[in-house]
């Protein structure tokens, strides 16, 4: 066996540090994208979203010709040379060493991951809460102030609002709809944006083109959580966004049987949170690699269902005695139009109401659906309903609910790829029940 | 990784500052404020590294006294002890790369930096014989040390800052002017009878961690801890060399400034003094000849500065502290540095470097 050719990708290149070097500027290593194996698939920029779900990343196993990426279910791997420069030069995250430093799943998932985002690199996490602990922690400072939004997920306001000042960081919450909010809340310690292209549950979208513009002149990050459109949908880093997250539990896996995070952009900030997730430990392991790469291969397939199902219930809904009113970006009402400059008109499956008669109403509405599952969590095949004041955003105090817009009666329900006619035929019927 | 240093990551900086020129410059800041109470202080504010703003969270208590003259549990430093833990950090942070990049494990390195210190009054005057000695053990051999440390001569920002002359950017109030080595009277250059011997001594911890003490003053002193920040690979423990060196100058100078001030009978509330200096990375990683090593855009500001006076007046009294601090000699002059090096027991070599 070639080793040198068989690891070559995944190395990259060693910076081959040796006497025969005279300075920094004869080392050779250059940053590249990935990591990567030598067998496993590319795709170009230009190939379809449906193609780059199919085959990015696929592990093809030169000895068996397997089709799809088998299942690396080891915690550890035999030392060859190369590990051993690659411990020396620091090179660790491009060669099999251990599991949680990086397994060829690991890869083959990410690299389907960051293909299509269009970005270098990605890494994955046990979960998307690890991702977003991570990820800030590993682009931040001591003495460092991050701006975030008020309605951002309940896992990442609690961290921001509980731990970040723990760790000598400083937080503020801001709405991040409003541009100039966002300016006004920096500071000389500045260094990170985090915020949502589409809010949770009421899919409030960011300005992002200007925010990225402001974190520009400030020499700021900006850090957006994807979720609820994920890469088919809408990629922010093609805009400037430096990293994007995931909670791949939801859309990226889609059967609601698997709990993962990632997060992708340039490699030199994906190294960097790599570093830190080595310490932090939320790697995600090989078996769940492999479903997750595994359902991600029907992605485009799913968020076009997704984003149908979502919308015709969203135009149904309208028409419906017992909504008093309904949140969905494809509506004419919808106020945050600058959505369009990074959706491609299919926003995903989330669609919220609010029902006459308030919580009351809401919880026996519960009671008459038939095909959704009244469960927390979104994203998958199947339809979800929940009503946020008793789930999500149970924590929060009816102050609280009130400035992000949370309303008795709220119902958010998660769309899935059933047939679009039983879902909305099953859920006007329950509203007539109420 | 050989010495804590990913020398992979040190690759790819130097790959992409070839490629993207807007990831070289290096923005330091740091702020030198006296207060009421009548003490002297320091801190960085913000960096920019490449596009990026680092936080940057250190204070430094200043003394208008020499370590070596006060009681050791006192944890203040002296501006030029400051700026000299600047100039031996940095060469000890450039001669870690060259080892690191020769494949070199280093198993124990220490820098000795110092200086003669000749006042003129109060915190003026001025710094000649300036030195430092490198003491480096390792697996490399004498030729490979000594080569190296020539190349630290080369590519030490704070070194080449040092023995190349510079001009610097004064503003106060509106008021603006630089100065050169022509305008830095040196008619005195040389050791006045009351002239201090500085001595400091830093030692290598791991990666780009140091710390420094005085030396001939260990007992109970705090070791000052050098570092750089998180993105240019060290973890947030120190000032770099750079900061120190900037620190070191502006709390010279206001230390001075606030001398001038009494001297002349302006009453002051507090004042503060701001320095900043841009290190474009292209230089110290050999990418490009022609970008220069030292550091560069060196600015020095007076702000906050509530006084009983006209703003003319002050930025004339401030621009008088400038001219009179020993740090802006040694940064707008051409300085020689005397280097010695010693490995494996033995005296390497002995050179001196000037610009």
């Amino acid at each position: 066996m070639n080793e040198e050719k068989y690891l070559a990708k995944a190395i990259g290149q060693s910076p081959r540090a040796d006497g025969n070097k005279h300075w920094v500027n004869s080392l050779d290593r250059g940053r590249l994208p990935g990591p990567r194996l030598e067998s496993q698939m590319t795709c170009d920029v230009d190939v379809a979203d449906g193609t780059k779900c199919v085959h990015a990343g696929t592990y093809e196993d030169p000895y068996t010709g397997m089709v799809g990426t088998p299942i690396f279910q080891s915690t550890t791997f035999a030392f060859r040379d190369a590990a051993y420069d690659a411990f020396a030069d620091g090179t660790t995250r491009d060669v099999p060493i251990y599991t949680r430093y990086g397994n060829p799943n690991q890869w083959s998932v990410q690299e389907k991951i960051a293909t299509l985002e269009v970005a270098e690199s990605s890494v994955v996490f046990s979960s998307g809460m690890a991702a977003i602990t991570t990820t800030v922690i590993a682009l931040t400072n001591k003495g460092g102030h991050i701006v975030t939004s008020y309605d951002v997920y309940g896992g990442t306001y609690n961290f921001m609002r509980e731990d970040i000042h723990q760790m000598g960081r400083e937080v503020s919450f801001v709405d991040a709809t409003n541009i100039d909010s966002i300016r006004q809340s920096i500071k000389d310690n500045t260094q990170l944006f985090f915020f949502e292209t589409l809010s949770n549950p009421l899919l409030k979208a960011i300005p992002l083109a200007e925010i990225i513009k402001l974190a520009r002149e400030h020499n700021i990050l900006v850090v957006v959580d994807n979720t609820f459109l994920s890469p088919v949908c809408a990629r922010p880093h093609i805009m400037g966004v430096d990293v994007v997250v995931h909670s791949c539990t939801k859309y990226m896996n889609g059967h609601s049987d698997v709990t993962a995070g990632v997060a992708s952009g340039r490699r030199k900030y994906i190294d960097r949170v790599w570093g830190q997730m080595l310490k932090l430990g939320g790697s995600l392991e090989p078996m769940t690699c492999f479903l997750l790469e595994r359902g991600l291969k029907t992605l485009d397939l799913r968020m076009a269902r997704h984003s149908e199902n979502s919308e015709a219930l969203a135009n149904a809904l309208l028409c419906h005695e017992k909504v008093e009113k309904v949140y969905h970006p494809s509506l004419e009402d919808y106020p945050y139009k600058w959505v369009s400059g990074y959706c491609n008109n299919r926003y995903g499956g989330m669609v919220s109401f609010v029902v006459r008669g308030g919580d009351e109403a809401a919880l026996k509405l519960l009671r008459h659906v038939r095909i959704p599952k009244v469960a927390t969590s979104l994203g998958g095949v199947e339809s979800l309903i929940s009503l946020p004041f008793n789930t999500s955003h149970s924590s929060l105090t009816q102050a609280q609910k009130n400035a992000i817009g949370i309303t008795p009666g709220l119902v958010r329900y998660s769309a899935g790829i059933e047939d679009k006619n039983d879902i909305i035929n099953d859920l006007c019927e329950a509203l007539d029940r109420i | 990784m050989r010495n804590g240093l990913s020398i992979a990551t040190v690759s790819e900086l130097r790959h992409e500052v070839e490629a993207d020129v807007r990831q070289a410059p290096f923005v330091y800041n740091v702020q030198a404020e006296w207060t009421k109470n009548r003490s002297y202080s320091v801190n960085t504010a913000s960096a920019v590294i490449g596009s990026i703003r680092v936080p940057r969270s250190f204070n430094v208590l200043l003394s208008t006294e020499f370590t070596k003259g006060r009681k050791a549990s006192e944890k203040e430093w002296h501006p030029v002890e400051l700026a000299l833990i600047g100039l031996g950090g940095c060469v000890m942070a450039t001669y870690m790369m060259g080892c690191t990049t020769k494949g070199i494990a280093i198993t124990d390195f220490s820098v000795g930096v110092g200086a003669n210190f000749s006042p003129t009054g109060g915190a003026a005057g001025y710094l000649a014989d300036i030195f430092y000695n490198v003491l480096v053990e390792s697996d490399g051999s004498v030729g490979q040390h000594s080569e190296i440390v020539r190349l630290v001569s080369q590519f030490s920002p704070n070194h080449r800052t040092i023995v190349e002359q510079n001009s610097i950017h004064v503003t106060a109030d509106g008021y603006e002017n630089d100065v050169k080595s022509a305008d830095i009277s040196r008619a005195e250059k040389h050791m006045l009878a009351n002239s201090v011997e500085l001595n400091l001594l830093l030692s290598w911890q791991y990666a780009f961690q140091m710390s420094a003490r005085a030396v001939g003053f260990n007992e109970g002193s705090v070791p000052f801890r050098v570092d750089q920040p998180k993105q240019a690979a060290g973890i947030d423990v120190g000032m770099n060399p750079q900061e120190c060196l900037l620190a070191g100058w502006a709390g010279s100078v206001l230390q001075i400034f606030i001398e001038l001030c009494q001297e002349n009978h302006v009453s002051v509330s507090n004042a503060s003094v701001s320095a900043t200096g841009t290190v474009d990375v292209r230089g110290i990683l050999g990418v490009d000849p022609s970008i220069p090593v030292k550091v560069q855009r060196i600015e020095i500001s007076l702000r906050g500065c509530l006084a009983e006076t006209g703003d003319k007046y002050l930025y004339e009294l401030f621009n008088n502290a400038v001219r009179a601090s020993p740090i802006t000699d040694v940064i707008v002059s051409s300085c020689p540095i005397k280097v010695s090096l010693c490995s494996g027991g033995q005296n390497v070599c002995e050179f001196r470097s000037d610009g």
